[in-house]
């Protein structure tokens, strides 16, 4: 048995001229979140994406598929020709159906006509339909009102029936809006900055920092998992791991303990920075939240910012915590992301921070490290971790 | 180089039980329930490592129940044994694994009446709190044979003998239960109590099998129920590869019991002896088990410290692998009277009797090169 699947997308279609740019790369995105299944085919026609599939996947087609960026709904649905007749016969069958398995005692039908081409009306076509089903299974009654099933007779080329709609995600197709580097710390925030731009239409790549062995190896695992979390939507990921030990042991060293917490970050800003020059990144994205921690007062910001010259994208900066975990636990990344291990900036954490660092200070202060040395040596020694489809590619 | 400390943890599994497990993977398959040759065939392996426990621990075939493991097994002798509807008093220590002491807190929830005796700075029991502790609705004393973080041995059978007194005095029925994990393969199953906890894979053995001496006459409920496996008490497919490897890893434990406590003892004591010419150091375990060395490094942060020493390829623990992952400072560590300096540097040393010598004194050389290292980085923060 087969089973077809329409999708629906929202705002690729208030595109203008450039809408077949991005038609393409939301159907290629679809085939690519299918391609894990037998037999399933991937139809573009006139500007509609329908998914063909065996029906014992559907399931698990729909939920892959509502997970494709752009998708606004999805609606199993029966495909006849555009025969009355057949069409009131298909219609009678899948009513008895849900009356059978679901126990639906009313419906309605609603007809869309975009084929004026066909010689009857929508109340016409709602009125010969609805009449036969009625006559013809005398426990089922219509409901205008509040139907059970509303049963939607859809006239194209071809009539497309269905009663049911699952939700997609919305947002752009994923990799229609240019790259970014994505600053992965394990924690809550960042892997939902990550997906609230991934759903916009960015590509992704990550930059994790670690300061091994002051750090445990389990915190980059937890990265990765991450990561696999986000794969579910961008179907890969590169993990960037680079080791900040050093830069921590000289800053500590050399530099005011209080601005322990800023210069890292400045430093993580910049190598990510470098990261994006490398592999083609347009800017970084952050999980910074305003006020949250210390580093990320407006003082922290503009710190952070002028000392790289892409712009630093923060999707979370006006979210309240509660609002962050929400995402999270709908992409699934809160659980992984509360499992208690040290990350690198918790390691050198001094008694007392700078909450509102100054711009000159913090300048001075990256003098007294050779700021060039360190973040060559930490990118020497970089490592790249690709996940595709949540495994682990290559390490 | 790979230096592996971390015993009590687990062990890799030696090749004599290797060997004697080989050919159940693909040979002796079958179910030990089948009536078929096959069956009987399968049910030779589990017959044979229940006489060998059976002559190690000094009881009956019919006294060994075979589990999946040391925290199915304090379970099962806890939650398996006190009466259902009768709420008494419970005894046990404040420095108990997480499988007997997360139990008692769970039943201390339920109503009972729930002791946790506090320990020496030696972690030993306090005999006198113990005694009096003894009252005529106590159920049952659960302690454990030898810690598994600093490795303090309780005097079992002085208080099998102080709860069978009682016992006579009073006409009660206290049952005595000892989580034996640590102590298996290398001290003599105590004399005079009721219930005892091993586990394979802390002798070599695999991982997934474990045991419970249950003496005779000790009323016991199953845990999950089903067929009738293990006497109906664990019921189940028994895990005969499992089971198989733990009767031979208990046989090699045992046979060379004597020259490896010496053995280990010896290890212990070099390690000992180059810890404390360091002034940084402090030994926290005292007068326990020759096979568990705890140390606090101070001013190192035990979780810093292993990573750098895994950098080394040396495996050690902070705390004990089962609360590592959770943020609280060791309950074992905390119940001796350490200072929180102390807890926060203390790393587990155990090795076990493959061990050489040589390794374990370049590895305590290694140990206090590295902290001072790390000392230096973390001294302005």
């Amino acid at each position: 048995m087969r089973d077809l699947i329409l999708v629906r997308y929202g705002e690729i279609a208030l595109k203008g001229k450039n809408i077949r740019v991005f038609q393409k790369k939301f159907y290629k995105n679809i085939k690519k979140a299918v391609v894990q299944f037998n037999d399933v085919k991937v139809i573009d026609q006139f500007g509609r994406v329908y998914v063909e599939c065996d029906s014992e996947d559907l399931e698990l087609v729909i939920q892959a598929v509502t997970n494709v960026f752009g998708v606004v709904s999805v609606s199993p649905a029966i495909r006849v020709e555009n025969d009355i007749e057949i069409m009131e016969e298909r219609a009678r069958q899948e009513v008895e159906r849900l009356r059978l398995e679901e126990g639906a005692k009313t419906f309605k039908i609603e007809t869309k006509r975009s084929n004026k081409g066909f010689p009857m009306t929508s109340p016409e076509i709602n009125k010969r339909v609805g009449g036969y089903i009625n006559q013809s299974i005398p426990e089922m009654a219509v409901d205008v009102h509040n139907p059970d099933i509303l049963l939607t007779l859809e006239i194209r080329n071809w009539t497309y029936m269905f009663s049911k709609r699952y939700a997609g995600l919305g947002g752009m197709p994923y990799g229609s809006a240019g790259k970014g580097i994505l600053l992965l710390s394990g924690g809550i925030d960042s892997p939902v900055a990550g997906y609230l731009m991934a759903r916009r239409g960015m590509e992704l790549e990550a930059v994790h920092f670690h300061s091994y062995p002051f750090t445990s190896e389990r915190a980059l695992e937890k990265v990765i998992d991450l990561g696999r979390r986000l794969t579910h939507y961008t179907r890969t990921l590169k993990i960037h791991s680079i080791n900040i030990l050093e830069i921590q042991k000289s800053i500590n060293e050399n530099c005011p303990s209080e601005e322990m917490t800023i210069l890292s970050r400045v430093f993580m800003m910049q190598l990510a920075q470098r990261v994006a020059e490398e592999v083609g990144g347009k800017c970084l994205i952050t999980g910074e939240n305003l006020g949250q921690v210390a580093s990320q007062t407006m003082e922290g910001l503009t710190v952070t910012n002028t000392n790289v010259d892409i712009p630093v994208l923060r999707p979370l900066i006006a979210y309240d915590k509660v609002e962050i975990i929400d995402v999270a636990k709908k992409i699934d990344t809160f659980e992984t992301s509360i499992l208690p291990y040290e990350d690198c900036c918790t390691v050198f954490l001094p008694d007392r921070v700078v909450t509102k660092p100054r711009v000159d200070k913090i300048s001075a202060s990256l003098e007294l490290v050779d700021r060039e040395g360190l973040i060559e040596e930490a990118l020497a020694r970089k490592e790249m971790i690709i996940i595709s489809e949540g495994e682990v590619l290559t390490r | 180089m790979e230096y592996y400390f971390d015993y009590a943890a687990t062990t890799q599994v030696a090749l004599e039980v290797t060997d004697g497990i080989k050919n159940l993977l693909n040979e002796v398959y079958g179910n030990p329930s089948s009536l078929h040759s096959k069956g009987v065939e399968a049910e030779k392996y589990i017959k044979g490592s229940r006489r060998t426990l059976a002559k190690i621990i000094g009881g009956k075939e019919n006294e060994i129940i075979f589990t999946s493991g040391g925290t199915e097994s304090n379970n099962l002798a806890i939650l398996g044994t006190i009466p259902q509807n009768r709420k008494g008093r419970l005894i046990t220590s404040s420095i108990e694994h997480p499988s007997v002491l997360e139990v008692f807190k769970h039943l201390a929830g339920k109503g009972y009446d729930v002791v946790f005796l506090p320990v020496d700075a030696n972690g030993v029991i306090q005999y006198d709190v113990f005694k009096e502790a003894l009252t005529q609705d106590t159920l049952m004393v659960s302690v454990m044979h030898v810690n598994n973080e600093m490795g303090a041995i309780q005097p079992i059978e002085a208080m099998a003998s102080e709860i069978k007194k009682f016992n006579t005095a009073h006409n009660s029925r206290i049952l005595f239960h000892v989580d034996g994990v640590q102590a298996f393969g290398k001290y003599l199953i105590p004399k005079g109590i009721d219930l005892y906890s091993f586990s394979g894979h802390k002798i070599h053995g695999l991982k997934g099998a474990g045991g419970l001496f249950v003496k005779s006459g000790t009323s016991i409920r199953p845990l999950v129920y089903g067929g009738a496996q293990e006497f109906s008490i664990r019921p189940g497919t028994e895990n005969i590869i499992g089971i198989t490897a733990l009767g031979i890893a208990s046989e090699l434990a045992y046979a060379k019991r004597k020259s490896s406590l010496t053995h280990l003892a010896e290890i212990q004591s070099k390690l000992e002896t180059i810890f404390l010419k360091d002034g940084d150091c402090i030994i926290n375990s005292k007068q326990g088990a020759p096979h568990i060395l705890n140390v606090s490094f101070l001013g190192v942060k035990s979780e810093v410290m292993l990573h750098s020493l895994e950098m080394e390829g040396i495996y050690v623990s902070s705390g004990s692998a089962c609360s590592s992952k959770k943020k609280t400072g060791s309950h074992v560590l905390k119940a001796i009277g350490l200072t929180d300096a102390q807890i926060d540097s203390a790393i587990r040393i155990s090795y076990g009797n493959d061990t050489d010598i040589e390794s374990a004194e370049s590895v305590a050389h290694k140990m206090l090169e590295i902290a001072e290292k790390l000392r230096k980085i973390m001294r302005r923060t």
